[in-house]
C-alpha cells in the first residue's frame, strides 16, 4: 500500500500542479490589488466592478476626466456597502466616454 | 425534424387491424428533448468573458428528458402531465499540457488520464419543469393522431458557475407557457402485453426564471424557445 502511494505521489503532484495553473487569462486575487489600464485618448472615465450576474457591485471611479496613456487603480474587494464580496468571478470594466474599452476578469477567493 | 418523422413512421407502423375507433386510456412514457433557448443573459455573460480575453464557449441547444403521462380523455381531447429536466451549459477550457498527461498516465499505470481539456470555468444551467397540457385532436386515423395543445409550465432552475477556486450558484422558479403540435403513432410492437406508442412533439415554450438570490438581482435564465421532443409510451 505504501509503495503504491509512493508510486502515485508524482502523479498526484502533477494533477495538483495542473489544478493550480497560474497561466489562466485572468488573475486570481485574495486581497486588495492594483490594476492598470490604458486610455487611447483623454476623456471621462468610469471604472465599475461587475459580479458574475453582471450587476454593478462597486464603482471605483465615476465621471473622472483622465488623460491618455497608462493609469492605475485598485480594488479592496469590497462592494458598495463596504462588505467583502463573496468568492467568485468579478469583472472590472473600463469605460471611456460611455464606451467600454476594456474588461478585466478576476477570480476572488479567500 | 424530417428525419425524426421518418424514424417515427418507420418504427411506428400502425397495429394490425388499426381502426379509427377511440378508446380512452392513459399511457406513461419517456421523452428526449432538444430545445433552443433564448438565454440572452447567458449570451451577454459569455460576451463579457470573451471581452475579458477568454474564449468562452456557450452551447446553443439545451438537452433534456421527461417522464410523461398522456391521457386520451375523449375522442377529441387529450391531456398530458410531465416532470422533466433540461440542461444548458457553457464554459472555458484549456488544453492539458501533453507531457503532464503522459506522466499522469505512466505514473498511474493508465488508471488516470486527462480528457485533453482542463475545464477552467464551467457554467451549468439546469431546469426542472412540471408541465400540464391539454390537446385538441385534429385528426385520428389508423393508429395515428395529430393534436395541438397548450398549457402552463412551472420551472425551478439553478445556475452554477465554477472556477478553479470558487463555486457560485443561484436558483429561482417561475411560471411559463407552452404550445405545441404532436404526432402520435401506435406501434406494431408490444412490450409484453402492453401497447406501445411513439410520439413526436414540436412547439414553443415561454419559460423564463429569475434567480432570486440577492447577489443575482433578478438575473434571468430564459429557457424560452422552440423545442422538439421524441418519446415512447406504454399503455397502462
Amino acid at each position: 500500500m505504501g509503495k503504491l502511494l509512493l508510486f502515485l505521489m508524482p502523479a498526484l503532484l502533477l494533477i495538483s500542479a495542473g489544478c493550480n495553473d497560474s497561466t489562466y487569462p485572468f488573475e486570481q486575487v485574495t486581497e486588495e490589488f492594483t490594476f492598470t489600464y490604458d486610455l487611447p485618448n483623454e476623456g471621462v472615465v468610469d471604472l465599475i466592478v461587475l459580479n458574475c450576474y453582471m450587476n454593478n457591485i462597486r464603482t471605483l471611479l465615476a465621471d473622472t476626466a483622465q488623460s491618455s496613456g497608462s493609469h492605475t487603480s485598485s480594488w479592496d474587494l469590497l462592494d458598495s456597502s463596504a462588505i467583502r464580496v463573496p468568492d467568485g468571478l468579478y469583472y472590472i470594466r473600463i469605460i471611456l466616454d460611455e464606451d467600454v474599452i476594456e474588461t478585466q476578469m478576476y477570480e476572488v477567493y479567500q | 425534424m424530417t428525419l425524426l418523422m421518418l424514424l417515427l413512421c418507420t418504427i411506428g407502423q400502425p397495429s394490425e387491424g388499426g381502426t379509427d375507433s377511440f378508446s380512452p386510456g392513459f399511457r406513461i412514457g419517456f421523452t428526449f428533448m432538444a430545445s433552443f433557448p433564448s438565454m440572452q443573459s447567458e449570451k451577454d455573460f459569455a460576451d463579457m468573458n470573451t471581452a475579458a480575453g477568454l474564449n468562452f464557449e456557450l452551447g446553443s441547444t439545451a438537452w433534456g428528458g421527461s417522464v410523461e403521462v398522456l391521457g386520451d380523455v375523449s375522442e377529441k381531447f387529450r391531456i398530458r402531465g410531465s416532470v422533466g429536466g433540461t440542461n444548458f451549459s457553457g464554459g472555458y477550457s484549456e488544453d492539458y499540457n501533453a507531457m503532464q498527461n503522459i506522466f499522469l498516465v505512466l505514473f498511474t499505470l493508465g488508471l488516470f488520464s486527462g480528457d485533453g481539456e482542463d475545464h477552467v470555468i464551467d457554467l451549468n444551467d439546469q431546469a426542472i419543469s412540471i408541465e400540464a397540457q391539454a390537446y385538441y385532436v385534429l385528426s385520428r386515423t389508423a393508429g395515428m393522431s395529430v393534436s395541438a395543445g397548450a398549457g402552463p409550465i412551472y420551472t425551478f432552475a439553478t445556475r452554477k458557475l465554477d472556477s478553479p477556486n470558487t463555486a457560485t450558484s443561484g436558483s429561482g422558479s417561475g411560471l411559463g407557457f407552452v404550445a405545441s403540435l404532436r404526432l402520435d403513432q401506435e406501434s406494431t410492437f408490444k412490450l409484453g402485453c402492453l401497447p406501445l406508442m411513439f410520439g413526436l412533439e414540436g412547439g414553443y415554450r415561454m419559460n423564463s426564471v429569475k434567480i432570486s438570490d440577492e447577489e443575482a438581482d433578478d438575473y434571468e435564465l430564459d429557457f424560452s424557445g422552440p423545442f422538439v421532443k421524441i418519446g415512447s409510451y406504454i399503455g397502462l
